[in-house]
């Protein structure tokens, strides 16, 4: 995705090339673009990712380092014709916020002058589907063995997943969105996380989680996010995971030991049959003493894939409650899983996880939820326009 | 040394296994490891069924387990096949048939053994606080073998 | 410079709004607004969800790109009957009452219509307005053209502004 300064933008005077950004949502031939993390920190707050296109964004940038996943029931009696009503507003405050223009009513304007990269991307929930009256594309997850799910954290009929270089950015969207959902739905839940900031790392690092892991190594890269990620409609879907880690066992472990339940060395990602972080991993590789390498039940070796059709692209965030009063954390991943098809691809990947995978004796999955990704709009549309109007 | 090829290996440790991370491999001196079913745990025991024949020469028993509170314990230990009714230090593959002992179902199977009947190798381990301690590694059938050392990890 | 400004917020704006901007300047190209005599336009347009009976009001910022002086006399609405109105202090409260002589946009200037300033005042909408409906509007000029526009119905309780005595605020909407 193109990500472009507003700010180079209007200084650089031009006028036609925000007209090519706005009709093609593609990369204005007249246009700088810039890629943020190389940039100096003075543009990291007016960076902007085009709303329009497509497909949603959201998705396949590289993640910004703060996200809110906010998830909504709707009203009993909600229909088609009111859920067009509430997607053209939430649709309207996106398009506005994500290019650092207040919405239409907003009423602390100036806290939308920083766009930090928002985006805003919205996930339809099987019951969305039902109360249009309409055969839902996804389904909710089947029960593993390894799930403890709380309902304050599983479900939802609609989902903002909000996501900014700026927490307060966040925070401000979150507000507006809500605010214009508020007649529509109520609010169920809302995940809020983090990642590295910007300019911290390269861009292209592969994040690491509280349990200290580089995550999201095996994610698809390049034109295979196509392959594994997008409908040709433009549509994809979602897997929202809050995953409880178990830091006070974790802390416990040997480094060898936490290397042996993921299978790749903790510092430098690298697979325990390889030596770099995008070594693929071999199982056929063996130690002196005739051992996989890779043990059988690592976390890495349980969930690998090779098909690029088949992966899945991982864009977790972080989240670190206040611990208790014993000093136990309240901390874990919110997984966040794209895939064009989530029994297809995610499922097999959770299912062997669950029936096999040493990890699981530090994580646990507290809350589950699915969602529709629908495509993107041109100006002028609305998120969910295909399906609802 | 065993004088006669063992058709299983079992090892026992103080803890209760968890089937899932149990790992046993046999591997002979080329590295190569020996056919053999994922291990039967039965407690704390652990049974791999070799799935062919050895033949005189040294083999690798290493395993790699998890304890309760989850950490990975792994090791390995050797040991020589030598009978006398085999070819001399012969490649794995070309052990005759007719020398190979049936399989035993696990470890209630293995007996007293003389050195004629099917058998198998039976390794003690014990856990401490996630350390790996090696009380006793007993070749149940081979009364002049020799107890293996442990390897270094 | 100061024109080019004005011109890039309008440019910026046309491809942030959905569809609730029908009225706004448009790009080049784009057909002419339906009064090719007018230039008065009017950004970012938007309404307070109320239920039917109940009084609200619309919003946005009029813009004047002529170099003469252009008066909003009057606008209408198939939604409700409509006033102009002002908010002007009076014994130390902020009340609304009719804008004497409408609004007055000076050239090359723009008059924001906001919750607390000037608004066009939905006296009693026929039918419930509701969160995200587009409700379209005219307004009159005193040169006698009209200029037309849709709004989105947004809810909205801010800013607190009092519509009358002994009236209640507007409700937030519904769905």
């Amino acid at each position: 995705m193109t990500i472009l300064s507003r700010r180079r933008l209007l200084t650089g005077g031009a006028v036609a090339g925000l007209g090519a950004v706005a009709g093609a949502g593609a990369v204005a031939a007249g246009a700088e673009p810039a890629t943020l993390p190389g940039a100096g920190t003075a543009d990291v707050g007016t960076a902007t990712v085009a709303f329009h296109g497509p497909r949603q964004a959201g998705v396949a940038e590289d993640p910004p380092a703060h996200a809110a996943f906010a998830a909504f029931t709707l009203a009993p009696g909600t229909d088609r014709a009111a859920l067009a009503r509430m997607l053209r507003l939430l649709t309207d405050d996106a398009a506005r916020l994500t290019q650092g223009v207040p919405a239409l009513g907003d009423t602390d304007a100036p806290l939308a002058a920083l766009p930090a990269r928002l985006t805003v991307t919205a996930g339809f929930g099987p019951g969305l589907y039902a109360a249009a009256g309409l055969p839902s594309p996804v389904a909710d997850l089947p029960a593993f063995t390894i799930d403890r799910l709380e309902k304050r954290w599983s479900g939802g009929d609609l989902l903002l997943q909000i996501c900014a270089d700026d927490p307060l950015t966040v925070a401000h969207t979150q507000r507006m969105l809500i605010k214009d959902a508020r007649p529509f739905a109520a609010v169920r839940w809302v995940q809020q996380g983090f990642r590295r900031s910007p300019g911290v790392q390269a861009s292209d690092h592969t994040q690491r989680n509280v349990l200290g892991q580089l995550d999201g190594t095996a994610n698809p890269r390049g034109s295979l996010i196509d392959t594994a990620v997008w409908n040709p409609d433009g549509s994809t879907t979602l897997v929202v995971r809050r995953i409880r880690a178990e830091i006070e066992k974790w802390d416990i472990l040997s480094v060898t030991d936490k290397e042996n339940a993921v299978g790749r060395r903790m510092m430098s990602g690298a697979p325990l049959s390889g030596a770099a972080e995008h070594d693929e991993p071999d199982f056929t590789t063996l130690d002196a003493s005739g051992l996989p390498a890779m043990p059988d039940f690592a976390h890495v070796t349980r969930a690998h894939v090779t098909d690029p059709a088949l992966k899945i692209l991982r864009r977790p965030y972080n989240y670190d409650a206040a611990p208790d009063a014993a000093g136990n954390p309240d901390a874990g991943l919110i997984f966040a899983s794209y895939q064009r098809d989530i029994a297809r691809q995610y499922v097999p990947i959770q299912q062997r996880l669950a029936d096999k995978d040493l990890l699981n004796e530090w994580i646990t999955p507290i809350g589950s939820a699915v969602f529709a990704v629908p495509p993107g709009c041109a100006p002028g549309g609305w998120i969910g326009e295909q399906l609802l109007s | 040394m065993l004088t006669s090829a063992p058709a299983t290996v079992t090892l026992r440790f103080s803890e209760r296994l968890n089937p899932d991370f149990t790992t046993i491999v046999v591997s002979d001196t080329a590295r190569q490891p020996v056919p053999a079913a994922r291990p039967a745990v039965d407690g704390g025991a652990g049974t791999i069924t070799l799935g062919r024949a050895l033949g005189n020469g040294g083999y690798t028993v290493a395993y790699r387990v998890v304890s309760t509170d989850g950490h990975t314990v792994q090791g390995s230990y050797t040991f020589t096949v030598a009978d006398p009714a085999l070819p001399a230090a012969v490649p794995p593959a070309s052990a005759g048939p007719a020398a190979v002992p049936p399989a035993s179902a696990g470890p209630a199977a293995v007996p007293a053994a003389d050195g004629t009947g099917p058998g198998g190798l039976i390794l003690k381990i014990l856990f401490a606080a996630g350390l790996l301690v090696v009380i006793a590694a007993v070749v149940r059938y081979a009364r002049r073998a020799k107890l293996p050392k442990e390897s270094p990890r | 410079m100061r024109k080019f400004l004005i011109v890039a917020a309008a440019l910026a704006l046309g491809l942030t709004g959905c569809g609730t901007n029908e009225a706004a300047p448009a790009a080049p190209g784009a057909p002419a607004p339906k009064a090719p005599a007018t230039t008065l336009t009017i950004k970012d347009p938007w309404v307070k969800a109320a239920d039917a009976g109940t009084m609200t009001a619309a919003f946005g910022v009029l813009v004047n790109d002529t170099g003469a002086a252009v008066t909003v006399t009057a606008a209408e609405s198939p939604a409700s009957p409509m006033e102009l109105h002002e908010m002007t202090m009076k014994d130390g409260k902020m009340v609304m009452q009719p804008k004497e002589g409408g609004f007055v946009i000076p050239a090359k200037g723009t008059h924001e219509l906001s919750p607390g300033g000037d608004h066009l005042m939905l006296m009693k909408p026929a039918q419930d307005i509701k969160a995200g409906d587009q409700v379209t509007f005219a307004l009159k000029l005193s040169d006698g053209t009209t200029v037309d526009f849709t709004a989105i119905a947004k809810p909205f309780v801010g800013a607190g502004e009092s519509y009358a005595p002994d009236m209640m605020m507007p409700s937030a909407g519904q769905s």
